[in-house]
């Protein structure tokens, strides 16, 4: 069989071209004349799939029509993103590199709120060719390609030629400078200049910025000093020793966790003052270009990620402040939510009920999301925006990006937005955002340079008890639920873990794909610093049991960094006595309130139901 | 004496140029006027965006000559003009032999570049020929057009010739080549290519869909098992997560455009600068700020301009081979250019797929030229003085 097969396929294959062509000739006879002679014109030649060929026209056609349908698509998709108007506001002002700016005067200098210099200027010396002086211009071209790398000789002798003055380097070394004294060539200068140094280096990198010769500042305080027209030394918030405990306890867990990407933020909550701010991968502004671009991204303000979990405690408290929900409400978590076609699960499920607090401290999407139902869409968004989750964050750096989510508000967004879905902002917007939680309840736009006296410009979004009740609930967080991780003894951490999945194709969640991050501050009873960190892709290890869950990655970073902050900033540990007197102190103050002054007064048996029992408990007698 | 010879010289030079002028009249009737034309201002705009987006990067790379990029795509633009311009000689005969030959030579430099090539961003998808990285895909794609477009007529005029299934057998192989280097964009390419031309071809529906059905299951795979790839696809069904930083750049500068470009005397600043690739993969979105819709329009209209004049000239003619390797080579051209576009409007996730004849990249360049070159060969006009061997099948 197979033989058979085989042997006329191969005669086919070599004898093919012997093979004569059949050819009809349709035509009446008569001769025609052309350039070649007279001769009886070929009309067709009959192939055997004659007729396919012109059933194929069809298929030719119907695909032709495709083409034109999907080139149609291109240009309306053009229309629509080219006609509605220009970028709402470039995120990075980036100045054209022929478009330098004047110069007057020494550029600012920046120094963290100690003093310790971030950028300075320096001199150099740098070389140019005042070409009516040149004797030659191929023996100058010659003589200064031989000593500067990456002259081309050909091209700098037709420039010397051409122009009455070339500038060639802005800074040539010592050795280079030697060297072409040496040669002694007329008409070559060495003029003075100044560059930028960053004695801190990769410390600190993306606040720092990166300033280049004729263009300007193009990220961090550098770009702000030409978006403020600062001048002078420039002191910004920003605190070294913090930076510094912040970037290593970062790059450790990245390490450790083989994460793709980590960042941090710390604010002081009293006044918006970033202290510290770290993006991994980092780079060295001396030398930017020997990072890829990707590394000089900052993503704490320039990225934006859907955080998770970490918007339940806004959740929270804006039902708290809207007395929709107090410490007593129960919530039913025995069944999926469904709405609207979408179905509201639970990581963990816990029993029937939670508790306000437990809904928090089981991190219940469920529970979250029937806060934010019984508060409406227009109210969720009030909030919202008055947390500065909705709209571009303006600060003095360039770096910014505006937040996203949904343009239709429905029952559907309004509840998986309760709890960090379906809306993505930047780890900056959401760090000032917790702040106002835990603060007292004030909202400071987040700034970069140190602020002399009390912010003025707050804006009150909950009140003092909400805030104080927050504190409590973020407490039992730390101590009964997700984040145990995260305790800092002596500084009574109060936080939330938040842990994104990153959804795969079929509409589940990728096991391994996740954005892990801690939300806290401390000290709990009276926060002085909020501290955000975020881990991209941690994989897990053995010693987190193989979870690489917020609770086992991030919240010990944040431990860390909040243990070893303290003492930078004069917080020491505390007992017990002195956190339950802080965390008590807005009850305490507060005439109308129904809590417990004291010890004395608990009546309920349940303390999941009691918060100050349970504070209690915990705190121990 | 000399008079004469001086005059008889002067009358040979004479007919000469004449012999000449009416040689290039006689290609000019000859060759289709509309894909020279469209291919030339398709060129025009490629040299314009070259200076407008090529600076950005090498300033960028802290390149001393802004124009250092520039200088590199006008030298490879040398080549492609030659290998177009000679190309339009040929007969279809001869078109598809030296397809056929380039499909086997860049097939091998593949398989070398596997072999030896450098590793450059986890890919081995590059040669390196005298300060030159060549990537002999791009060469390998119009040459496959050719090859399949013969074995697929070689089948449907002799039932007993298997050329299809040869054909699937190629693009099998190609596949594989292709996925070890990896190289996603060009083997999804290469796929959609081949369901073109195996439809055209006259293969049935079966075929159609049953291929269509194993490159989604290749997908699926590539999904599973690329970590790249899976990210790609996340961010581009799910915004908010990662980064997507370049298609944002991308659509920023866009909509920067407005309808006539950019006014660049204003006090804000050109966004390309912060758009990484802004000379390859995201030229697009520098054509569209730099002169806005009405640019970016044309430059759709040119390749659809490529793509349907093609289609019609495929259907005029009687010959599967012709058919299906015009058809092919529209397509090829056609469908990358969609990608580009489509990835730079954020209608597609994004490919490292160059926009023919635009994009920086002299393989790139030289391939497209190479691919236009082969179709104006194909779609010449017929000439008397060819004999029964042009008739292809």
């Amino acid at each position: 069989m197979e033989e058979r097969k085989r042997k006329p396929m191969l005669s086919r294959l070599k004898k093919r071209t012997e093979k004569p062509v059949r050819v009809d000739i349709i035509h009446d006879g008569s001769p025609v004349v052309s350039g070649r002679g007279t001769h009886l014109p070929i009309v067709a030649v009959e192939s055997a799939s004659q007729r396919n060929v012109r059933l194929m026209h069809g298929r030719i056609i119907a695909m032709a029509f495709v083409f034109v349908i999907v080139f149609g698509v291109l240009i309306i998709r053009l229309a629509e993103i080219t006609l509605s108007g220009p970028a709402p506001e470039p995120a990075v002002r980036v100045i054209a590199f022929d478009a330098p700016k004047e110069n007057s005067g020494p550029r600012a200098e920046l120094a963290d709120r100690n003093g310790n210099r971030l950028a300075m200027n320096a001199p150099t010396i740098g070389l140019a060719v005042e070409t009516r002086n040149v004797w030659s211009a191929k023996e100058t071209a010659e003589g200064i390609a031989s000593v500067l790398k990456g002259v081309d000789a050909a091209r700098l002798q037709k420039k010397i030629e051409t122009r009455s003055y070339v500038f060639l380097r802005n800074e040539i070394s010592d050795f280079e400078r030697e060297k072409l004294v040496q040669l002694g060539l007329p008409g070559v200068q060495f003029v003075a200049g100044t560059k930028r140094v960053y004695p801190q280096g990769d410390l600190a990198a993306h606040l720092v910025g990166q300033y280049i010769a004729g263009k300007g500042g193009v990220m961090g305080l550098e770009g702000a000093i030409d978006r403020l027209e600062l001048s002078g030394m420039v002191v910004s918030s920003i605190d070294i020793s913090a930076q510094q405990i912040l970037e290593e306890e970062l790059a450790s867990a990245m390490a450790l966790y083989q994460a793709k990407a980590a960042w941090g933020v710390i604010m002081d909550v009293r006044n918006g003052e970033i202290i510290a701010l770290a993006s991994l991968p980092d780079f060295n502004p001396n030398a930017p270009g020997n990072s890829p671009a990707d590394h000089r991204r900052n993503r704490v303000m320039y990225d934006r990620y859907e955080l998770g979990s970490a918007f339940k405690p806004l959740t929270a408290a804006a039902a708290l402040e809207e007395g929709i929900a107090d410490f007593d409400s129960i919530y039913d978590v025995s069944k999926k939510l469904r709405i609207g076609g979408r179905t509201i699960s639970d990581f963990t499920p816990k029993g029937p009920a939670l508790s306000f607090m437990e809904v928090l401290q089981y991190s219940s999407n469920i529970g979250a999301a029937q806060m934010a139902l019984s508060m409406g869409a227009e109210r969720q968004q009030d909030y919202l925006r008055r947390l500065g989750l909705l709209d571009v964050l303006e600060t003095e750096l360039p770096e910014r990006r505006p937040s996203a989510y949904p343009e239709r508000w429905g029952r559907v967004e309004t509840a998986t937005i309760a709890y960090g879905h379906g809306i993505a902002v930047t780890p900056l917007q959401l760090t000032a955002a917790f702040a106002a939680v835990v603060n007292g309840g004030t909202y400071y736009r987040p700034t970069f340079l140190k602020q002399e006296g009390v912010r003025e410009d707050g804006q009150r979004v909950f009140s003092q008890q909400t805030s104080a009740s927050m504190r409590i609930a973020l407490r039992r967080v730390i101590t009964d639920g997700t984040s145990k991780g995260a305790e800092a003894p002596g500084y009574y951490p109060i936080g939330k873990t938040s842990t994104a999945d990153k959804p795969s194709k079929t509409g589940g969640y990728q096991e391994d794909v996740r954005l892990s991050s801690f939300i806290g501050a401390f000290p709990g009873y009276d926060p002085r610093f909020v501290i955000l960190v975020s881990l991209d892709e941690p994989k897990p290890t053995e010693a987190t049991a193989g979870w690489a869950t917020a609770g086992w990655v991030a919240a010990p970073v944040f431990k860390n960094v909040v243990s070893r902050l303290g003492p930078v900033f004069g917080l020491n540990p505390v007992g017990d006595d002195r956190a339950f007197a802080g965390f008590m102190r807005e009850f305490r103050q507060n005439p109308d309130r129904r809590l417990a002054l004291n010890e004395e007064s608990f009546t309920s048996p349940d303390p999941a139901l009691d918060p100050v029992g349970a504070l209690l408990m915990e705190l121990g007698p | 004496m000399s008079t004469i010879r001086v005059t008889r010289f002067q009358d040979q030079v004479q007919s000469h140029v004449r012999a000449l002028v009416r040689a290039i009249a006689r290609w000019w009737r000859s060759i289709d006027r509309v894909l020279f034309i469209a291919t030339g201002a398709l060129m025009l705009v490629g040299i314009t965006l070259c200076f407008a987006a090529s600076p950005v990067t090498a300033t960028r790379l802290g390149l001393d000559d802004p124009l250092y990029f520039v200088e590199r795509q006008m030298l490879f633009f040398v080549p492609s003009i030659a290998i177009l311009l000679g190309l339009t000689f040929l007969r279809p005969l001869q078109a598809k032999r030296l397809g056929v030959l380039v499909f086997m030579a860049a097939a091998l430099l593949m398989v070398a570049g596997l072999v030896f090539g450098p590793e450059i961003n986890g890919a081995k998808r590059w040669l390196l020929v005298g300060g030159f990285s060549l990537q002999p895909s791009e060469l390998m794609k119009p040459g496959f057009v050719m090859t399949a477009a013969w074995l697929l007529a070689e089948g449907a005029r002799d039932k007993s010739f298997p050329g299809g299934l040869i054909a699937l057998m190629l693009y099998g192989v190609m596949s594989v080549l292709l996925l070890m280097q990896p190289d996603y964009g060009q083997w999804g390419l290469l796929t959609v290519i081949w369901t073109v031309m195996f439809f055209i071809a006259g293969w049935s529906w079966l075929w159609v869909v049953g291929l269509g059905i194993a490159a989604v299951i290749a997908l699926i795979a590539g999904y599973q098992y690329a970590p790249h790839v899976a990210s790609r696809i996340d961010r581009f069904l799910n915004p908010g997560i990662g980064d997507n930083y370049q298609v944002d750049k991308a659509l920023e500068t866009l909509a920067n455009g407005g309808l006539f470009g950019k006014d660049f005397s204003g006090a804000t600043q050109s966004i390309k600068y912060s758009l990484p690739d802004a000379h390859t993969d995201y030229i697009f979105a520098v054509a569209g700020e730099e002169a806005g819709f009405m640019l970016g329009a044309l430059i759709v209209v040119l390749f659809a301009t490529l793509v349907v004049r093609s289609f019609m000239r495929a259907s005029g003619q009687s010959s599967i081979f012709m058919q299906t390797a015009i058809c092919g080579l529209g397509a090829l051209i056609g469908f990358q250019a969609i990608i580009n576009m489509g990835v730079s409007l954020n209608l597609l996730p994004s490919k490292g797929m160059t926009l023919p004849f635009i994009s920086y990249g002299g393989s790139s360049l030289i391939a497209s030229a190479l691919t236009i070159g082969l179709l104006l060969s194909l779609t010449r006009k017929r000439r008397q003085h060819w004999t029964g061997r042009d008739q292809l099948p």
